[in-house]
Order: C-alpha cells, then structure tokens, then sequence
C-alpha cells in the first residue's frame, strides 16, 4: 500500500483513502471481475482485457467510490459493460455441427454427463446454444453461471427486478434444455 | 435409450455443463497485471480544463440555461425599431421622442401563402403588429388626446354650474328624498345559562 498513491495520477494528487480503497477493490475483486467478463466472453485473454477495462472505467468513476454500496454488483455492472463492449469488436464464429457431432459421439461411445460436460466440444456446442437465446434470456442465464453471483447482484448487474432474474433464467434453462435435446438427437437448426 | 432416460441425461448435461460454463478460474498474478497496467497508464483527467468533469457538464448546462434566458428576455423587452410617422394623425397629437423621418413606402413583396398541411407557425414568430410596440413610444402616457364633443360640453356645463347645481344633478333630487335610514335596535343580551 507504500507506494499506492504513485500510480492514479502523478499530476493530480487524489485522496490517499481514495486510491487505498481502488487498490483494495482491485485486490479483492479482480477474480470476480475476470469471471464475470469471461462468462460473456469465453476466451481467457479477452476476458483478462476485460477486467483490466473494468478498472480502467472504475479510475474514470473514482469520484463515486465513497457512494458505492455493493461494490461486487457495481464492479460486475461494469465488467458486464466493457465484455460486451468487447465481444462487439469481434465474435469468432463456432461450427455448432462440429460440436454437435463430437457430443453425439462422446455419448454413443458410453460417456456419461460429467464426462460430456467437461469436453471441451460440449463447452462449445453450450456456448453456441446459448449464444441463441434471446438477448434478456441469455443475459441473465450468463451472468447467473458465474459462481459467486446472487440472483441479487446479476438483477442489479443487469438493471431489473430480482424476480425477473429468476423467471429469465427458469425460462433461458427450459430453452437451452430444448435445444440440447434436440442437438443430441440430431434435429437441431443450422 | 428410454425416452425416460434420454430426459435424464439432458438435465445432468445441461446442469453439468453449466455448472462447468461459468467457472472460469482467474489466472495467477491478475491482481498484480491489473494493477501494473493502471499504474503505467496516466490517469484521465479528473481537472480537465480546470473543472471537475461532473461540474463541466453542470456549468455547460447552466450556460445554455443562461443563454436561453436572455435570448427570451431579450426578446420580450426589445423595443421596436423606429418606425415612420403615422400617415393620418390628429392635428393635437404630441410630439413623438425618436422623429423618425417619414420615408417613402416601398413596395413590399406579398406574403407567401402558407402551406396547406402547416399545422401551426413556429412559436417564437414576432408579434403581429398593431398590439403592443405597434406605434412610436410617446413623452407622454397616458397620452392627450382632444377631447370628444361630449366631454367639451360636460366641461363647459362644469365650469359654468353651481356646485349645488352639480350635486343635485349627480344625485337626483327625488332619489335623496326616498332616502331613509332606520334607527339601530339591538335587543339586550341574555346573561341567564340556557
């Protein structure tokens, strides 16, 4: 913490309590933040960008930090943001057919469902799936896989009542449930 | 498979797969990456051109609320350019403050019809002529005008009556005889509890 008060600004001095609590929050939160960001974006670098823009944006908001009460929901609100803002840039297209297929096979050949779920193609064919979800659907649904979050803080990530949160989610489930099943019988859309 | 267990495995799967989808473990050493970066970018300004940057949008918002004020007040206040001298004008009207010399009228080009589908002009169109500003301002207000041939014979009947003469006509001799007032009768209180 010696030397916190170097790094903000050099020109423009700022409340030493002010950056102790930015560096705090970078300490405590910076897996969370990552995590939030790579369930949007899947990919560990993109998402490792992500969480540095996150805090990039929160130096840029630092005045507000002293009003900050949930700093998990805050900091997973602007992770959100600037993943999005990533993936914008560039979205690399995933053959679901490909995915698809290498599921069918890892279950024709015996696999059961913890096997299949840590293939790295079921990854592929789950993200691709979701992907197809409806944007509110699919918002919640991501937000809600990363571990830590309360249906709370994705509501407060997101800007919508809690109950809604549940019911995206319940509803994003029974889709994505749909869909997988249709995929393992081979009767998906292309 | 039954169609029993296909239902199963789906949900495990699904379950599963999710389970696994958002657990992304953060790479060793992110804090100190996050923090390294931060420290080798300057900082945005917060003291951009000397304001802090929530007060710059507070101080343009104001200025624009200042600029629109004084355009309204302006507007609102602004006396009319000089105007010629009306044409026909009695022969005891005063004098005008800005003698505006009298210059020829020009011919002026006809007002384009308006469109048929115009719902409404624009809101800040200047004031029609003849109401307020329509004239010259005058030295005077109110300002004298001669007077009409009914108020010259009042006040040649006013300066030649009697002040008798004037209050009995102002009150009609027979009105004030009907004029009566009733003594006052007010009955005593009553100091007994009802």
């Amino acid at each position: 913490m010696g030397s916190a008060g170097a790094w903000v600004s050099e020109a423009i001095p700022i409340a030493s309590a002010v950056v102790d609590d930015l560096e705090a929050l970078v300490r405590e939160h910076a897996g969370f933040v990552y995590r939030v960001a790579y369930a949007v974006l899947r990919n560990r670098a993109d998402a490792e960008d992500a969480a540095q823009e996150t805090f990039l944006r929160v130096v840029r908001q630092r005045g507000r930090l002293a009003a900050v009460r949930e700093p998990r929901a805050w900091l997973a609100r602007i992770a959100w943001r600037a993943a999005l803002d990533r993936r914008r840039r560039a979205r690399p297209e995933v053959s679901l057919d490909d995915a698809a297929a290498a599921v069918r096979g890892l279950r024709a050949a015996g696999a059961g469902a913890e096997q299949v779920a840590s293939d790295a193609q079921m990854l592929t064919l789950l993200e691709r799936l979701i992907a197809s979800l409806p944007r509110e659907l699919r918002e919640a649904l991501t937000l809600s896989t990363v571990e830590e979050m309360t249906s709370a803080e994705v509501a407060a990530a997101l800007g919508i009542p809690e109950a809604s949160v549940r019911t995206r989610v319940f509803r994003a489930r029974q889709l994505l449930r749909e869909k997988l099943a249709a995929v393992l019988e081979g009767k998906h859309e292309r | 498979m039954s169609d029993k267990q296909n239902e199963r495995f789906v949900d495990e799967l699904l379950d599963a797969s999710l389970a696994r989808y958002g657990r992304g473990e953060a790479p060793a050493g992110l804090e100190e990456r996050v923090l390294e970066e931060l420290r080798a970018r300057p900082a945005p300004s917060v003291w951009a051109w000397g304001w802090p940057a929530a007060a710059r949008w507070q101080w343009a918002a104001a200025g624009v609320a200042a600029l629109v004020l004084l355009a309204g007040v302006s507007y609102f206040t602004r006396s009319p350019a000089p105007q010629p001298a009306p044409v026909a004008q009695a022969p005891e009207a005063p004098a005008l403050v800005p003698a505006a010399p009298v210059e020829t009228p020009t011919p002026v080009p006809p007002a384009p019809a308006p469109h048929p589908n115009a719902l409404a002009t624009s809101r800040f169109h200047r004031r029609p002529e003849g109401r307020l500003g329509a004239g010259p301002r005058l030295a005077q207000f109110p300002s004298p005008a001669p007077l009409s041939e009914q108020e010259q014979l009042l006040l040649r009947y006013a300066q030649q009556a009697a002040p008798e003469q004037l209050a009995a006509s102002s009150l009609g001799q027979g009105k004030l005889a009907e004029l009566r007032i009733e003594p006052l009768r007010i009955p005593p209180l009553n100091s007994e509890p009802n």
